[in-house]
């Protein structure tokens, strides 16, 4: 049997594919491999002696040997009931062993209807040929869902669903996402050059992108997008033959159906349902526009494909290809509750398991995975090298060992006069010092080869993995002809966007970074940057402006250049504006050179626009851009002449999985400092560090900047003395510098940069780490942060000083756990308390509090009594047999204000027992008092 | 040459081809299936090692690799006396943390009840869930399946700040050992340490 699944999974991978294409009218060779894939099936089915899937597979056999003659056509029908074929093999893998007979005794007249159609080359009637529709072998189905991660039988999942609802198989939604990604930006991109005017060439890619995402939908059972995706698919093949001309009103529907699949693939496992539930008018009204732009604009020689608007025939085939005749509707409801809904509403856990973040999934080119897959497994043998070098090692030891004894040998037979007895020892002697040091040699080279080898190979399989890292840059520009198509219409500009450098490789964090600053400049430029076509007109340049997106590689950074031949940014409007914000005084003003000016562009809160527009200008500004370019470990330069346009100018790191950093020791610690990020590192004779007012400083390039002790910045103790000369970096942060103390500077390094465990949360004046050549940690100095703390550190040093004196008196207050699971319960008890002077925790349930009662120590516990986990009938039993905890006083506050429950948390061993309606009056706080007395009281 | 001397593979043949002992098969039979009573009893997988003079141990559900011991840095700001700081656990930065001064175990002058032949301070890497954490030991015993009747509730006479956090005790080679119950270990870590 293990052997006959094998086999049907293999030929309906076949079977799933071939027939797709087949759809899309490949030729007869492509119907032999299909045959011969059912022939096989039809083989292996006869091995294990299952003869009715031996008849389906002959009939299919058969149908698909008339199709190859020439002596039948496929239809589309025809080929859903293939498919249906397909799903009938697919399903009877997925059954275990045992629940065989009963799975085809149930499927039998389904199987015999499959053969019927298959034969006669009808259609899969609606109407149920075996009398009664059994809801029965559905329900099993569904009540044991396996864990199936091949693709094959999650294909046959969504074919149980035969109305038109959506049941998405999240296991495999990732890949759809992927798919619709790649489509979608397709679509947008295609569809927009198709306003410039279309031809079959053009069209044809998206037809297939409208294709590709039909069959993904279809996979993951997404039934309404399928219907979408087949209606774009419909308008675009009529577009392609020229029956159809599209006008900018239809590609307007097209890209719209094109932001559906966008938005879908966005939208989160667990919100998936609801956003479909949700969107199902929307996308069914998109249907609707399509067939009308399709019939509309030509009346329909030819009947489309599917001709009627209603989702309804599409059930047709989706019930035929369900071995389950689609039930009357009465029929179909009365079974819903059992079979459906359950699975409708709760998929199987083993369904969402794969949905975990931890499995997400990542682009990799199939190349890419080869090579790292073979040097892996180069690596595997490397290491068996060490073995024999081990034997050789082992053997040296023996022969010194051996030479030891000789040496010892000789010591006995010297004469008290120096000459010794037998020369034939000294010349073995000599013999097997011969014989060593040729072993040495032979070991050292021997080391060498396998050292050199070693590390030539570790560093390629290291490179590959970075380069694994690596997208071309035109995965991140795939919204954006979209996007300035969209935004120049809506502006009344006209304006075209050229991308250079698509193939230019980049890190995916970065490029996944990039995007919203390349968003946010690319919608200023249209908005600020470009004048409108009249304006344009007049100054002499041509309506359409254009705006250049380039990416290359430069000395080992990424330079991405956003360049619009728009008004640019007049300095003397600029010098004005910054004169009026009050920024810098009218004499600095003038004295400002382009490139500080310019910097101005990047201050929080200011624009040179005067109006506030949709577009951009929104109060996410510039500095936006600059911080996240900054995030990334990048800078942002501005560039602008008049009359000729603007240029943004963003350098990235390539990857920011590596980093060139500068490593020192701060308190006998590594850290490092990125390079990108300092602007020198000195050597300072103490000598020249002046003080006042017991800071210090020193003197660079005629300015005076701060100096602070790192170690003191990073509160780590610093058991250095004193020293003649100091190692200083020099930091900048928005015109600030700033002298940063280190012990000793350990030179320039590449780092591989991994993120801190994020359970530290963000740790204050470190952005990452990695580790150096030795294995041992090292930390990365966050350069923003750290600024940002020396000048706390510089101004306001004695903010702790007031905090701990704050803690040290609310430590008298009587310490009250708040145990619920209702947010709002905890935080009214919460607030009653406090207000009364308590100090309060909380605990979401039985189980956490039952953890913060045995840590902490609490006057008093207040605890709910319905909770996952543990219920708090549980906590008190548990405090009251623990024998310390024996005498702390329980109070249960519950919804539950019968005698019997009432009973039940006295008999657990509760001092009071409330419900929570006693939070309107004193009550509680009463109880309270009665049980621990004021907050500060005794 | 071959007729003169003893044929040596049939000698040999007939070594492997000697029949067994009386009993043997029997003697066998009984002692593999009481193997199997022995395993089918309940018990609990532990992990047992040392802090200073005092046996604990905590399930192996909560137990990942024992690693030497290697350099510890300190994260600016959120070290402290039981967040030692970061280490290097192959290739990646894992908390390391201070189980002794969690526990208030102190360095004692007295000799150590070793266990071992040979006493190694180690590292202990433990997984909870998704995250690991790692912290130093005196001496790693190894994995006991201890049966679970062996297991007693602790005294209250335990210090009382290990009091919450030993589960139970059992005796185990002359040595008294607090079963730790990692769960509340892994709590106090995240509500107070961090």
């Amino acid at each position: 049997m293990e052997l006959f699944r094998g086999e049907v999974e293999t030929q309906n991978e076949t079977l799933n594919r071939g027939l797709l294409e087949l759809e899309e009218g490949a030729g007869g060779k492509a119907v032999e491999t299909l045959m011969r894939a059912a022939h096989s099936i039809k083989g292996a089915a006869r091995i294990v002696g299952l003869d009715l899937a031996v008849s389906v597979a002959h009939a299919m056999e058969s149908v698909l040997d008339k199709a190859r003659d020439g002596k039948k056509n496929l239809s589309s029908d025809q080929i859903d009931v293939l498919l249906s074929g397909v799903d009938f093999f697919t399903q009877l893998a997925g059954i275990p062993d045992a629940e065989l007979e009963p799975w085809l005794e149930e499927k039998e007249p389904h199987a015999e209807s499959l053969i019927e159609a298959l034969e006669s080359g009808a259609p899969l009637s609606t109407e149920p040929p075996p009398a009664e529709p059994k809801p029965k072998p559905k329900a099993k189905a569904k009540a044991n869902p396996k864990p199936k991660p091949e693709p094959a039988p999650a294909a046959a999942e969504p074919v149980e669903d035969d109305g038109p609802a959506d049941e998405p198989d999240l296991s495999m939604i990732d890949l759809f996402r992927v798919e619709v990604e790649t489509q979608t930006e397709t679509l947008n991109n295609g569809l927009i050059a198709l306003e410039t005017g279309a031809s079959g060439e053009k069209v044809e890619p998206l037809m297939r992108a409208a294709h590709s995402i039909k069959g993904a939908a279809r996979i993951v059972g997404l039934h309404s997008s399928v219907k979408l995706a087949h209606a774009m698919e419909d308008v675009l093949e009529r577009a392609r033959q020229a029956q159809l001309t599209l006008d900018s009103g239809g590609i307007d529907i097209l890209l719209a159906g094109a932001d559906y699949f966008t938005q879908l693939g966005q939208i989160p496992d667990d919100a998936l349902t609801g956003w479909l539930q949700e969107q199902r008018a929307r996308a069914e009204h998109l249907v609707r526009q399509l067939q009308s732009v399709q019939s509309g604009a030509a009346p329909a020689p030819a009947p489309p494909p599917e001709p009627e608007p209603e989702p309804l025939p599409k059930q047709v085939p989706a019930a035929s290809r369900d071995f389950l005749p689609e039930p009357p509707a009465a029929e179909q409801a009365a079974f819903a509750p059992d079979a459906r809904e359950p699975a409708k509403k709760a998929p199987p856990p083993e369904a969402l398991a794969p949905a975990d973040a931890s499995s997400r999934v990542v682009r990799v080119t199939a190349e890419n995975l080869d090579r790292m897959m073979a040097l892996g497994a180069e690596s595997l043998v490397q290491a068996r090298q060490f073995e024999p070098l081990l034997a050789e090692l082992k053997r040296f030891k023996k022969s010194q060992n051996h030479v030891a004894k000789f040496v010892a040998r000789l010591r006995e037979n010297t004469r008290e006069d120096g000459s010794i007895k037998g020369d034939d020892i000294l010349s073995s002697l000599d013999d097997m010092l011969g014989a060593i040091r040729q072993q040495s040699s032979h070991l050292i080279s021997n080391f060498e080869a396998f050292n050199r080898n070693s590390t030539n190979l570790t560093d390629r399989l290291y490179r590959e993995i970075i380069s694994s890292r690596m997208r071309p840059f035109s995965d991140a520009t795939g919204g954006f002809p979209r996007l300035v198509r969209d935004v120049s219409r809506q502006l009344g500009k006209k304006a075209r966007l050229q991308v250079l450098g698509r193939s230019t490789e980049v890190d995916r964090d970065i490029l996944q970074r990039l995007e919203a600053p390349l968003n946010h400049l690319i919608r200023n430029a249209l908005d600020h940057g470009l004048e409108p076509p009249l304006a344009r007109k007049q100054a002499g340049k041509a309506e359409e402006g254009t705006i250049q997106l380039e990416a290359r590689h430069r000395s080992g950074m990424l330079l991405v250049t956003l360049r619009d031949d728009g008004r640019g940014i007049s300095t003397s409007e600029l010098q004005k504006r910054i004169i009026e914000r009050g920024l810098v005084s009218e004499e600095m003003a003038t004295n400002l050179s382009e490139t500080e000016l310019l910097d101005f562009l990047f201050l929080p809160g200011f624009s040179t626009s005067s109006e506030v527009t949709d577009i951009s200008g929104r109060g996410v500004g510039l500095d936006v851009v600059q911080s996240m370019v900054h995030e990334s470990g990048g800078s942002v330069r501005v560039f602008s002449k008049v009359n000729e346009g603007t240029t943004f100018q963003l350098q990235l790191p390539i990857t920011r999985s590596v980093m060139r950093a500068l490593m020192v020791q701060i308190a006998g610690e590594a850290y490092a400092f990125p390079l990108a990020r300092i602007d020198r590192a000195i050597h300072l004779p103490i000598g020249q560090v002046k003080s006042i007012e017991n800071r210090q400083f020193f003197d660079l390039d005629g300015r005076s900047i701060g100096l602070v002790s790192a170690a003191q910045v990073l509160e780590l103790e610093d058991k250095s003395g004193p020293r003649e000369h100091l190692s200083v970096v020099v930091v900048s942060e928005r015109n600030h510098r700033y002298g940063l103390a280190v012990e000793e500077f350990q030179g320039e390094r590449d780092f591989v940069v991994r993120p801190l465990d994020d359970y530290l949360g963000k740790v204050p004046d470190i952005s990452a780490s990695s580790l150096t050549e030795d294995g041992e940690p090292v930390l990365i100095i966050d350069v923003e942060d750290i600024a940002r703390s020396i000048d706390s550190l510089l101004t306001g040093g004695n903010l702790q000083r007031i905090r701990g004196e704050g803690a040290a008196q609310r430590t008298a207050a009587k310490r009250v756990l708040v145990v619920d699971d209702s947010i709002t319960v905890r935080e009214v008890e919460r607030k009653l308390l406090e207000n009364h002077g308590y100090d309060v925790d909380v605990a979401v349930d039985g189980s956490e509090g039952w953890n913060a009662v045995r840590l902490g120590s609490y006057d008093l516990i207040i605890s709910d009594v319905d909770m996952p986990r543990m219920n708090g009938i549980e906590l008190v039993r548990r405090i009251k047999n623990d024998a310390n905890l024996r005498d702390l006083p329980v109070m249960i506050v519950s919804y539950k204000d019968r005698e019997e429950d009432r009973l039940r948390g006295m008999e657990a061993g509760a001092n009071y027992y409330l419900t929570k309606s006693s939070f309107h009056d004193e009550t509680l706080i009463e109880a309270v008092l009665d049980l621990i007395g004021e907050a500060r009281g005794e | 040459m071959s007729t003169a001397s003893p044929h040596p593979e049939s000698s040999q043949e007939n070594l492997l081809h000697r029949p067994a002992p009386a009993g043997y098969l029997e003697n066998w039979n009984r002692s593999l299936a009481e193997m199997q009573d022995e395993a089918v009893e309940n018990t609990t997988s532990l992990l047992i090692f040392r802090l200073f003079d005092e046996w604990l141990a905590f399930s192996t559900q909560a137990f990942a690799e024992v690693i030497e011991t290697r350099p510890v840095h300190r994260v600016p700001h959120r070290s402290n006396d039981i967040l030692h700081g970061v280490t290097n656990v192959r290739g990646t930065l894992i908390l390391c943390f201070s189980l002794s001064r969690l526990l208030q175990v102190e360095p004692s002058e007295g000799k150590d009840r070793t266990l071992s032949r040979r006493v190694y301070n180690r590292f202990i890497v433990m997984k909870q869930e998704k995250r690991r954490w790692v912290f130093p030991c005196t001496e790693i015993f190894g994995v006991h399946q201890l049966p679970d009747d062996e297991l007693e509730e602790a005294p209250v006479t335990v210090a009382i700040s290990r009091q919450p956090f030993t589960k139970s005790i059992f005796r185990f080679r002359g040595n008294t050992v607090g079963l730790l119950d990692h769960e509340l270990l892994y709590y106090k870590l995240d509500k107070d340490v961090l």
